[in-house]
């Protein structure tokens, strides 16, 4: 079955009552039992450890990504705090991308480094730094491919391998690419994470996270923090999300051909100083994104000119580019790194990161492809 | 523009000054923007301004500085369900190598919290019994406690805590303390200097079963400290599941009285059945924790458990044959609902520990809803004489 039928049918069935073809907002937070000697013979007890509506979304990403389960969260960090809370206890080591989310490293630096657990922030994209990075406590190996806001790839495959090798799960952050592009499990990772705020949902109406893993005792580790600690989906944004996903390829496979469009636009530009998207032959890690993706996505950045301050005229005279931090929306959205998303990091690590003054991230939308275009150079032309 | 951009930048629709919406709405959007990057960097932009609904959300917002409010306190953090509130309250304020002191007649959720998880984390935790205040002084005097987690009343078997002589003990000690208030109402309770209050607003303040959500509530130094601990792990509440319970909140006072009042009446007439060795609920005049809970709160809730005269099998088939009170966990919603507390509340203690939280075979706790109590009392007749006959 292809991707875009199952992304529409998977994990929903028609409402046996009604014949509702949606799964309903089941907005309950209990379930009542026929009698006690029958508990939990329905699959459900308490909204927080298990909600139909939010079950038909774990399903369903469970299809999509080629994994044995799900679990879904409050948010994208909520679900990649599930994974570092399950893998890892007081004494262990976990070796992270270092240009992961700074959400990501906010959350390891300054919450798990507390409870004595220990990180390396490496270069991913070179396996042989990985293997070095590896202690004898090491417990989790944390991905994300491609980064955020550089793009800078990760090979699965060679990372997985290493994991594999040493017992190691290995989790990536497909937020960027989607199962649509990118299948980490089938690469050979043992853990999917996502933000489904950006694509899945993919109108910027609400915010949510999941995890989906290779194995059962995975699942069951990462389902018991689900539920301990509290930081569950919430039926609404289930519903929504599945609404969202029944179109994801759909809006992928548009965007992509327009942030084609813009990267080749920019990149021919005299005030553009360097263009990175995947799918640019010019793209350093070009080969590696065609071999573990069946497409580039629609994320790119770019550097003008003159640093900040150009960056941030550029940023102020866009007028269909919504300048506002998220990503993966119907909505084209720049953002200035420097300024906005990593404004609270060093200036030296942003340096080691390849984060520069002059770096513009751009999430390229659904609009005609000409408008962006159109707003970009008027832009473009004015610095 | 074209009509296919202007399907994504949609029309705004701004109100004339001073014309404003009644019930605040439901800001659905993940995102905030800015006229221009200068202007979404001022000190006030940052402070009143929103950016992204991970940090903070309009909807929600309200929801927060009424929470704060009821609960008498400056600040809030509203979270996707009672269990990430007590998770983001706790964590934030412990590390590595320190103590956590819990009581064995809590919540079952916190007890696997404190004794599963947090033992990864190197905490470790003393399990003691609220009204042994002898145990709680010595544990408190260890250098390495440094935090206490209680609820007022107990789920499920409804202890009174003595909060004024918890909190003057945790001062001199200076160990910080979390009160889960869930079952005492944010109404209850804010005249104790208690350091953190947590509510699962899934219970009263929805009142409706139909949203889960949670609450951090303190003073504004305590919520500053937190705050960025709800950033990270992203326990946000959604701004949908806010609306429900703001909409919940304008019947908080008028539910909580008659919850209040029928569980009184039901508690009353299970005290007078033959087959009810004893009832628990503080409004009871004979009940232990009657004077203190009507000094610290009034009202005690929907919430009652009872010991049945009977085994499992008796319980069970008591339980199975209630007709209006529907079997399944949670509390505080219209319907009434009733739970057997071994099975759902006691499955990790052993029998020992069990037997100090006053917890046995027979143990049925009910959570009083808003039906008539005629219709409660009639239904509670018929399920003895099915059971017991």
């Amino acid at each position: 079955m292809g991707f875009t039928t199952k992304q529409i049918h998977a994990g929903v069935v028609p409402d046996p009552h009604t014949g509702s073809i949606l799964t309903p907002v089941y907005q309950s937070t209990t379930f009542v039992q026929d009698s006690v000697d029958e508990y939990l013979a329905k699959g459900y007890s308490y909204s927080r450890s298990g909600n139909p509506t939010v079950r038909a979304l774990e399903e369903k990403l469970t299809v999509l990504e080629n994994g044995f389960d799900c679990t879904c969260y409050s948010t994208g960090m909520a679900a990649i705090q599930a994974v570092v809370q399950a893998t890892l206890s007081a004494g262990d080591h976990a070796v992270i991308s270092d240009v992961a989310y700074g959400g990501t490293y906010r959350l390891c630096t300054k919450i798990y480094q507390r409870y004595g657990v220990e990180f390396s922030f490496v270069n991913t994209a070179s396996p042989e730094t990985v293997e070095m990075a590896i202690k004898d406590n090491t417990r989790l190996i944390l991905t994300e491919t491609p980064a955020n806001p550089t793009l800078k790839l990760t090979d699965i495959e060679a990372i997985s391998a290493i994991s594999k090798a040493h017992g190691i799960p290995h989790a990536v952050d497909n937020t960027f690419l989607t199962p649509f592009f990118q299948r980490p499990l089938e690469l050979g990772a043992d853990i999917v994470i996502h933000s489904t705020t950006k694509y899945f949902d993919g109108h910027n109406a609400t915010v949510g996270g999941a995890v989906i893993t290779k194995t059962g005792p995975l699942d069951e580790s990462i389902r018991f923090v689900q539920n301990a600690s509290g930081v569950i989906m919430s039926p609404w944004v289930a519903w929504l999300t599945l609404q969202g996903s029944k179109t994801l390829s759909i809006r992928m496979e548009r965007q992509t051909a327009n942030a084609q469009a813009v990267a080749e636009f920019l990149e021919a530009h005299s005030k553009v100083a360097r263009v990175s998207y995947l799918g640019l032959p010019s793209f350093e890690q070009h080969a590696l994104a065609k071999s573990q993706a069946s497409g580039f996505g629609a994320m790119l950045c770019f550097e003008v000119d003159n640093g900040a301050e150009a960056g941030k005229r550029l940023m102020d005279s866009v007028k269909l580019c919504t300048l506002a931090e998220n990503l993966g929306s119907v909505e084209t959205l720049i953002t200035h790194p420097v300024t906005m998303t990593h404004a609270d990091v060093e200036e030296s690590e942003r340096r080691r990161v390849g984060i520069t003054d002059g770096l513009v991230r751009l999430s390229v939308g659904l609009e005609d492809v000409e408008d962006l275009i159109e707003d970009l150079g008027q832009a473009l032309d004015g610095l | 523009m074209k009509k296919e951009t202007r399907v994504t930048h949609q029309p705004a629709v701004d109100l004339p000054d001073g014309n404003r919406s009644v019930v605040g709405p439901v800001y659905r959007s993940v995102k905030f923007t800015f006229p221009t990057i200068q202007s979404g960097m001022t000190a006030e932009a940052r402070r009143d301004g929103f950016d992204y609904t991970r940090d903070s959300n309009p909807t929600t917002r309200q929801l927060e500085c009424l929470s704060a409010e009821l609960q008498g306190r400056d600040d809030a953090i509203c979270v996707a369900s009672g269990m990430a509130a007590v998770w983001l309250s706790v964590v934030a304020n412990l590390s590595a190598g320190d103590r956590i002191i819990i009581f064995v007649e809590c919540y079952r959720p916190i007890r696997t919290l404190v004794r599963e998880r947090l033992k990864h984390f190197g905490i470790n935790y003393s399990m003691l019994s609220v009204h042994d205040h002898a145990s709680i002084a010595k544990e408190f005097v260890a250098e390495d406690t440094k935090l206490l987690i209680f609820e007022a009343p107990t789920n499920p078997m409804l202890q009174v805590p003595d909060i004024s002589a918890i909190v003057t003990l945790a001062k001199q000690h200076g160990v910080t303390t979390v009160l889960d208030n869930t079952f005492g109402g944010l109404h209850n309770h804010g005249q104790y200097e208690i350091d953190y209050y947590v509510h699962s607003l899934t219970k009263y303040a929805s009142g409706h079963g139909d949203v889960m959500g949670g609450a951090v509530i303190a003073n504004e130094a305590n919520i500053r400290k937190l705050k960025p601990w709800a950033v990270n792990m992203g326990s946000t509440m959604d701004p949908g599941a806010a609306f429900l319970i703001l909409r919940g909140l304008r019947t908080y006072y008028l539910r909580y009285r008659r919850h209040s009042e029928t569980a009184l009446v039901i508690a009353e007439f299970l005290q007078g059945n033959a087959h009810v060795k004893r009832v628990f609920y503080p409004g009871l005049t004979n009940d232990p924790g009657h004077a203190l809970a009507q000094q610290q709160m009034g009202e005690c809730g929907g919430v009652l458990s009872f010991d049945l005269d009977a085994d499992r099998e008796q319980t069970w088939a008591f339980i199975d044959a209630l007709d209006l009170f529907l079997t399944t966990s949670s509390v505080g919603s219209t319907e009434s609902l009733v739970a057997p507390v071994k099975l759902y509340f006691a499955r990790d203690l052993s029998e020992e520990e069990a037997a100090r939280a006053g917890i046995n075979d027979g143990t049925v706790r009910l959570s009083v809803g808003l039906e008539h109590p005629d219709d409660l009392t009639a239904d509670l007749e018929q399920a003895f004489a099915k059971t017991f006959e």
